[in-house]
């Protein structure tokens, strides 16, 4: 028998779980259990089996009497697994008819399974590598611009620049696999042919945490989050910006609530200033005579509700047509790539992007556009895998394009 | 005993598990600690828009609607009949016992709601036995017969629909037996379109109606009580969250100033 710390939710996480009517509507929707069928990996198995154990552990003979009981290490085992072949997308709770706000839960449910040490050993690596190199690839921290180096045009100094609007928070995975360097080239070119005042963090710039706290490791995120808002508040720009959605939502959402106070400057994604300045006619964007279709990225829209920007963006080339998929906006499905479901289950992940990929093909669109490097490489490597000749490329790269 | 006292006696039972049910589930929620909000809470925040929000996701659950009309059809029909047969039984078993049986208040009013053969009463109990019937038979049919995919059904599922099953649908025999027992006149029975004819339909049968009304009332109300007992413990325990939970979820998702 397992004890389980029922303080590692809130109440209200609680409170849902006991709402939930077991209709299955997740179950329809879940993207990795549409691929690997195994019933631990719905959120409706999770929700009831997480509180049948509470109500186990505290609903006394009554309970027992009832069916439920404590977890067993085997139930514990099986737990993690369906915990973490999950990719946080978050379409459950958009297709729960109460809408219970399950990706908080689903992340409370890992940080269990941390503390009973139930979880993929890969992710200890992670904490390392975090707590040793500060990105999550364990590369030399101070080699965060070599993206930068091949660009026609030099940026400068931009380092830690003092007398910046912004500053653009590039991320790992845009700094360091160069299958999606185009992305912070193309949005720095961007930022300079607009006249914007930009800077970036360098080797000053950590891990935002996210991967950390979606494993189950919030504590060890703390102080990435700490020296990452120190070091943009010591240039005193007033404007932070992003283009990794999974970076905007920590900055934006989780960063004022793990330090309990606000940031102090502004977090936008890069979408929307591409809508604001493509919509004003800030940008001179020739013609792509072209069809385009876009997919949105779990964390900009489902977590952070970013839909239109983008859409206004692409919109806003002369001659592109934008054509939706299948499975777009708030029930877009996601591309297997998030949730750090990738390190757990690699397979799965492919598996989700493959019928992505199918979606996008279907609306005969010769452009895969998104607003996320990880779902860019993610699609990329499902195309690659399955020779469909289509572009995919970040609304960034798009726009930057077109700008040429 | 008669059988009333030993329903109240029941019934003391019940409410005082059921209590203990619900202070487990609120052991489990005070021990969940204090997550600050993301956000601030939505701005507006007025009676109007929780009003809205309370009736339109709470009790109507408009994300349902969109979802399924099939499915929210049943589940409304159901529930609201519920809601509704509730809230007559603990008027009129506050009439009764309360201020009739425990007062001796004897005015018109109270004794045309204790008597179960007043038209409007008999009307009341009547009509609103029926959409939970059919409410019943759409859920029942759409889990065990049509069974989507999506469904898993597990003995929670099973016990919290063969309990409802049982009470309701004993509901119509228990009123034509009652009917046979007191031996109810056309005029007064008439109004009960359900259960006087099944009255008729029985009397041939010549049984010992007061005995099977006695018997035939504890089948009814047992799983009921069993019901309210095991509800902290099941998902039937959603009929007091979920309104909170889609009210709540609706204004944080801003649903309510569509």
């Amino acid at each position: 028998m397992t004890r389980l710390d029922l303080s590692r939710f809130g109440a209200w996480q609680w409170i849902q779980m006991d709402a939930c009517t077991r209709c299955g509507e997740c179950v329809k929707w879940c993207p990795t259990f549409a691929e690997a069928q195994r019933d631990e990996i719905t959120p409706l198995y999770k929700l009831t089996r997480f509180r049948s154990y509470a109500k186990g552990l505290r609903g006394g003979f009554l309970a027992r009497l009832f069916g439920h009981r404590p977890p067993t290490d085997s139930d514990i085992r099986l737990f993690s697994r369906g915990a973490y072949d999950c990719t946080l997308c978050a379409r459950c709770t958009a297709v729960c008819p109460v809408h219970i706000d399950t990706r908080d839960i689903w992340i409370a449910m890992r940080e269990e399974m941390v503390a009973q040490g139930a979880h993929p050993p890969l992710f200890d690596t992670l904490r390392a590598t975090l707590g040793e190199k500060y990105n999550i690839l364990g590369e030399d921290n101070a080699q965060r611009m070599v993206w930068s180096e091949n660009l026609d045009t030099p940026l400068g100094d931009i380092v830690g620049r003092r007398d910046a609007d912004v500053v653009y928070f590039v991320g790992c995975v845009s700094s360091f696999y160069p299958a999606v360097y185009g992305v912070p080239q193309a949005f720095t070119s961007i930022l300079t042919r607009t006249g914007t005042r930009f800077a970036v963090l360098g080797g000053d710039e950590w891990c935002c945490g996210f991967p950390l706290h979606i494993a189950g490791m919030g504590d060890a995120a703390l102080e990435l989050a700490r020296h990452n808002v120190q070091a943009v508040q010591a240039t005193g720009a007033k404007r932070l910006v992003t283009t990794c959605p999974s970076c905007y939502h920590t900055w934006r959402h989780e960063y004022p609530r793990w330090l309990g106070q606000p940031l102090g400057f502004e977090v936008v994604h890069a979408t929307e200033m591409l809508a604001e300045w493509a919509t004003s006619g800030a940008l001179a964007l020739k013609r792509l005579d072209a069809q385009v279709t876009y997919h949105d990225p779990c964390d900009l829209g489902r977590t952070s509700g970013i839909y239109e920007a983008p859409r206004r963006a692409i919109r806003a080339i002369p001659g592109v047509a934008l054509v939706e998929m299948q499975d777009h906006h708030e029930r877009a499905l996601c591309c297997g790539g998030g949730g750090d479901a990738e390190m757990a289950n690699a397979e799965l992940t492919a598996a989700v992007a493959k019928r992505r990929l199918a979606q996008a093909q279907a609306t005969g669109a010769e452009y895969l556009i998104s607003a996320c490097q990880q779902c860019k490489r993610t699609l990329a490597a499902a195309a690659r895998r399955e020779k469909v000749r289509m572009r995919i490329l970040d609304v960034t790269e798009l726009i930057w394009q077109v700008m040429q | 005993m008669d059988r009333l006292t030993i329903f109240w006696m029941l019934m003391a039972a019940t409410v005082a598990l059921f209590l203990w049910g619900l202070v487990a589930n609120v052991s489990i929620y005070r021990a969940g600690r204090r997550r600050a909000p993301a956000e601030a809470p939505p701005d507006g925040l007025g009676a109007r828009r929780v009003l809205g929000a309370l009736l339109a996701d709470g009790l109507f659950h408009r994300a349902l609607f969109r979802e399924s009309k099939w499915r929210w059809a049943a589940h409304t029909v159901f529930s609201i009949g519920f809601l509704l047969l509730f809230a007559l039984s603990t008027f009129t078993g506050f009439f009764e016992e309360i201020l009739h049986r425990g007062f001796g208040v004897a005015t018109p009013f109270v004794l045309a709601v204790v008597d179960k053969d007043t038209p409007i009463m008999a009307l009341l109990n009547e009509v609103l036995g029926l959409p939970l019937v059919v409410g019943l038979v759409a859920i029942l049919v759409r889990r065990y017969a049509l069974r989507p995919a999506q469904l898993r059904t597990e003995a929670d599922d099973t016990w919290v629909l063969a309990l409802l099953g049982v009470g309701l649908l004993t509901g119509y025999p228990l009123e034509a037996v009652r009917f046979l027992a007191e031996g109810t006149a056309p005029a007064a029975g008439s109004i009960s379109f359900i259960g006087y004819p099944l009255a008729q339909a029985l009397r041939p049968l010549a049984l010992p109606w007061e005995a099977w009304h006695f018997a035939l009332f504890f089948v009814h109300v047992l799983p009921f009580m069993a019901l309210l007992v095991y509800m902290p413990y099941s998902k039937f325990f959603h009929v007091l969250v979920g309104p909170i939970v889609a009210t709540v979820n609706a204004l944080r998702r801003g649903e309510a100033a569509r």
